[in-house]
């Protein structure tokens, strides 16, 4: 398998639900990753920012016939005309031609939310606040991250600071290249059940794009035909029916 | 010619200028500007920059001990991930150690000791100087001492095992006996197990790693993941599928009390098979009344009690016959701790009947780890239960936590009036919260610490934390602190060796005894201890975060056979027999929670964050419950409910569950994420303080009432 970010590439990800087990590590790996502050008190829980958010869903059947799955949604990488691309009035966000990875600018946004709003995956946060930890933990910071403002979109680029690292690594080896799995995000490096696969969907003989071209594939919403790069997997009739289902299906109150 | 400017002209010459504006760069530049420039703010907490550094240690926040990369920039860990290429964790790391690295800036985090101004109820404390702590720890001990004489001093152990609990025995040792307490840990089963056999095998592990099915009631063990891989069949049976048995192939749903009675209708139909005559060469006395009392719990009359259909039992054994060799453990729920010990029987009766003892893939004897020799015999380790009540007037607690639940109700009745409580915990919450004194120990990656194995398991195992970030001044080894006040009381002297020194002669008995094999963290095959050269190599590969495991158990040459006592035997038949229910208009409140989160420490931040914004760990305070249960008690989502028994009374938000048994309120309990950063110490207790102990010291199920605020 070649993750090579030459041109062409497109970077994605099969996430088999049937294998996740909704333990949280993907979520605390991104969180530690990106440097995202736990919000005050006040916040609730609709105002932190989960650039991966995993959510509970059920299957509607009484006990003991009831099942659970749980989907981690970040930002899908919309391949077809990201909406957040057409209505940010800033070019904050950006679609890398390199990676088919959809990056957000913290620099240029303005804060205005149309891309929230025209997100159809509800994976795009807004920073109520000032980034804050507690004390003397600034200075255990990701250092390749920065920390990003009050007043800012942020969402999912697939740990593009760890692109960036192996970018660099390979240049100082005299590589245009990446190794294979030099480059995964903090989520998946952090799977313990190895549910969440990545890699490059324009190779076709990447274990992504294989895992995309099964049976069991779906995508999320794939009826409005944005081509998400994120693909998800499962066996079950009941999960998959999930990924054409309107926000309320898999739970407000799951989220 | 002239020129008349009109009103309307100068009008249109504004608007047009305005719409001119517009459709220039200028506003759109001004507010690019202005967004540039919050994003500048001079508060604005910036990266660190530094050099950066990265090195493979092992996780000690429980005995999976995964291995784990650690990121530093400037000598200061900022991230934590696995490794792909270790042997043991096959890459795998849950998210309370991926969280690790930021337990050190925890807002409970104790920097030095501290003293409590007053009586139980006062909040207020006051750093004391570590001398200070010193000299008052000694002081308290003269005085229990000549009050109520040395078995009034106790320790009560959080993780048993380890080096520093050999210390404690040490210090206990030196005052003329005092009482060590273990707190329950997943090796207690086991231990129950081996006392029932003769010859007595000394302690027993499970093979898991050469098993083809494990069945687990309560919590499953810490499975070994090439074991996972291999494709071990895990069945589950309890009322409600915990965390880590979330991928079993089977789960067997049975109601709240009833393990008993599933082991023994399923031992039933494995002796049922033609052929089988195992129990009758493996059970020593009491064979007939056992026979007698197998054959009450057919499949038809256990599904009456533990609400499976008889068709489940009956593929349940099947599945137990067809992918042997299978053993049957119980395990130890997070939130409710250990089975029942009628239970825990009931339990070790089908082990033999499944002949997993003594066998490949079964319940092998285990050796211990070499070097970790007590030598401390006149104190023996003692389960919290039989500690007589009103007995012990200075406790010292200690600060592991190995992700387990105590309730506060199990060490209270132990107190004598006035008892003083010293802790020796890193940080101010749970049970040091309690406590007359304070003394921190290391947090989590700030000390040298040793990760013995699973206390389950049949090869004994350890890893090394090096310590990746230096302690406060204020925080002190327990050991360490243990030695100077039992110099301070003119004690005979212990041994005040730093932790390095201590570990390191373990690790040269282990390479002493040169059996098993090491691996190393960053990749590679396994290889024998034997090709290492010297036990400083060992300890190098140690800290590096290689884990060295024992050679697999061989099976004994003579077979234990299980000798059932009449008490024992009645103790199974009235736990087969004694489920708990419910009373109209009331409940059974089963705690729950996920390991790591209702123990005695603090989540790091990230965790709390994960606990507080979404819901995939149950949130402490919330009462899970079936519709129809919640409909009969007119119950409804969401809102606040006054949770009551016979212990005492709490509130809880009702979340309806579909897949909530009926009849069951699952309460999670633990320390609440959503007062992560609230004042230390002034945090509502869990709702564990409401699980009401048996004279067993069980605390799993508790009729309770449940009634919207």
């Amino acid at each position: 398998m070649s993750t090579a970010a030459a041109s062409n590439s497109r970077y994605g990800m099969a996430i088999d639900l049937d294998r996740c087990t909704g333990c949280g590590a993907c979520m605390v790996a991104c969180a530690v990753e990106n440097n995202v502050p736990v919000p005050p008190p006040e916040a609730g829980e609709r105002k932190g920012i989960t650039l991966l958010r995993v959510y509970r869903a059920e299957n509607g059947r009484p006990f003991p016939e009831a099942e659970t799955a749980h989907l981690p949604i970040g930002c899908q990488h919309c391949g077809e005309e990201p909406p957040c691309v057409t209505v940010c009035p800033q070019n904050a966000v950006e679609v890398d031609p390199e990676t088919g990875i959809v990056g957000q600018i913290p620099a240029r946004c303005l804060g205005c939310r149309y891309c929230m709003a025209a997100c159809p995956y509800h994976a795009r946060y807004f920073n109520w606040w000032d980034p804050a930890w507690p004390a003397g933990m600034e200075q255990a910071l990701n250092p390749d991250i920065a920390p990003r403002m009050r007043g800012v979109v942020e969402k999912c680029n697939f740990c593009h600071g760890r692109l960036q690292a192996a970018k660099a690594k390979a240049a100082a080896e005299g590589r245009s290249e990446l190794k294979p799995d030099e480059y995964v995000p903090a989520c998946v490096e952090a799977c313990p059940a190895r549910a969440i696969r990545f890699g490059d969907l324009a190779d076709s003989s990447s274990e992504v794009a294989r895992l995309a071209r099964e049976p069991r594939a779906f995508r999320l919403l794939a009826r409005l035909g944005t081509e998400p790069s994120v693909v998800y997997l499962s066996d079950r009739d009941w999960v998959r029916r999930l990924g054409d289902a309107a926000g309320p299906a898999l739970g407000e109150s799951h989220g | 010619m002239t020129t008349t400017l009109t009103r309307r002209d100068a009008l249109m010459v504004m608007g047009g200028s305005a719409v001119g504006l517009m459709l220039s760069p200028l506003p759109w530049k001004l507010l690019d500007d202005v967004a540039i420039r919050t994003q500048n703010h001079p508060w604005a907490v910036p990266a660190p920059r530094g050099r950066q550094t990265s090195r493979l240690t092992r996780c000690s926040l429980c005995p999976a001990g995964c291995a784990l990369r650690a990121r530093s920039v400037n000598g200061r860990p900022f991230a934590l991930a696995p490794v792909p290429g270790d042997l043991a964790s096959r890459g795998t790391a849950c998210a309370l150690g991926l969280a690790a690295a930021q337990l050190a800036y925890h807002p409970d985090r104790l920097t030095g000791p501290v003293r409590r101004l007053g009586p139980e109820w006062m909040t207020a404390r006051v750093p004391v100087a570590p001398i200070g702590a010193v000299h008052l720890v000694s002081r308290w001990l003269r005085e229990t001492q000549r009050a109520a004489g040395a078995e009034a001093v106790a320790v009560l152990d959080g993780w048993p095992g380890r080096e520093r609990s050999l210390r404690y025995r040490r210090f206990l040792a030196s005052l003329g006996g005092g009482t060590y307490v273990a707190a329950p840990d997943e090796g207690a089963f086991l231990g129950r197990f081996s006392g029932l056999l003769d010859p007595h095998p000394g302690p027993l592990g499970a093979d898991l790693e050469r098993a083809g099915t494990v069945l687990s009631f309560g919590a499953p063990p810490l499975l070994p993941r090439s074991a996972a891989e291999r494709g071990l069949t895990l069945i589950h049976a309890g009322p409600r599928r915990p965390a880590q048995a979330a991928l079993a192939d089977l789960w067997l749903p049975i109601r709240p009390g009833t393990e008993a009675t599933l082991a023994l209708a399923l031992a039933f139909l494995l002796l049922e098979t033609p052929g089988s005559g195992r129990l009758a060469n493996l059970v020593a006395e009491e064979r007939e009344p056992l026979l007698a009392l197998l054959a009450r719990f057919t499949p038809e009359a256990a599904a009456a009690t533990t609400g499976l259909a008889p068709a489940a039992i009956r593929q349940a054994a099947l599945r137990l016959r067809a992918a042997g060799p299978a053993v049957a453990l119980a395990g130890i729920d997070a939130a409710a701790g250990p089975l029942a010990p009628g239970d825990e029987i009931a339990i070790a009766l089908l082990g033999v009947t499944l002949g997993s003892v003594g066998r490949v893939g079964g319940i092998l004897p285990r050796a211990g780890l070499p070097g970790a020799s007590d030598g401390c015999e006149r104190v023996p380790v003692r389960d919290l239960h039989t500690v007589p009540d009103g007995s012990i007037h200075l406790l010292l607690l200690d600060g592991a936590d190995p992700g387990l639940a105590l309730p506060w109700s199990l060490v209270a009745p132990k107190l004598a009036p006035g008892a003083r409580l010293v802790s020796f915990a890193p940080y101010l919450s749970g049970m040091a919260t309690r406590a007359d004194l304070i003394v921190p120990a290391p947090a989590p990656l700030e000390g040298l610490a040793e990760i013995p194995g699973s206390p389950v398991l049949a090869q004994a195992a350890l890893g090394v934390a090096a310590p990746l970030l230096s302690p406060p001044p204020g925080c002190r080894e327990p050991g360490e602190f243990l030695a100077a006040v039992a110099a301070a009381t003119g004690l005979p002297e212990i041994e005040a060796a730093p932790v390095e020194s201590r570990l390191r002669r373990w690790v040269e008995a282990i390479h002493r005894a040169g059996r098993g094999t090491v691996i190393r963290a960053g990749g590679g095959e396994a290889s024998e201890l034997s090709a290492l050269a010297s036990a400083a190599d060992l300890w190098d590969l140690l800290l590096a975060g290689g884990r060295w495991i024992d050679a697999s158990a061989t099976p004994p040459r003579l077979l234990p056979a299980l000798r059932l006592a009449p008490g024992l035997l009645a103790l199974v038949a009235a736990a087969a027999g004694g489920q708990r229910r419910a009373r109209p208009g009331e409940v059974l409140l089963v705690p729950i929670g996920i390991r790591g989160a209702v123990g005695t420490g603090s989540l790091p931040p990230a965790l709390a964050k994960l606990c507080r914004e979404s819901d995939l760990w149950p949130a402490a305070g919330d009462a899970f419950v079936h519709p129809d249960t919640a409909s009969a008690l007119r119950l409804r989502d969401g809102r606040e409910a006054v949770l009551v028994t016979t212990a005492g009374s709490g509130r809880a938000r009702v979340r309806i569950d579909r897949g909530a048994m009926p009849g069951v309120a699952f309460v999670a309990v633990g320390p609440g994420a959503a007062e992560f950063g609230a004042t230390p110490g002034a945090r509502e207790e869990s709702l564990l303080r409401l699980c009401v102990p048996d004279a067993a010291g069980i605390w799993r199920v508790a009729p309770a009432t449940l009634q919207e605020v």
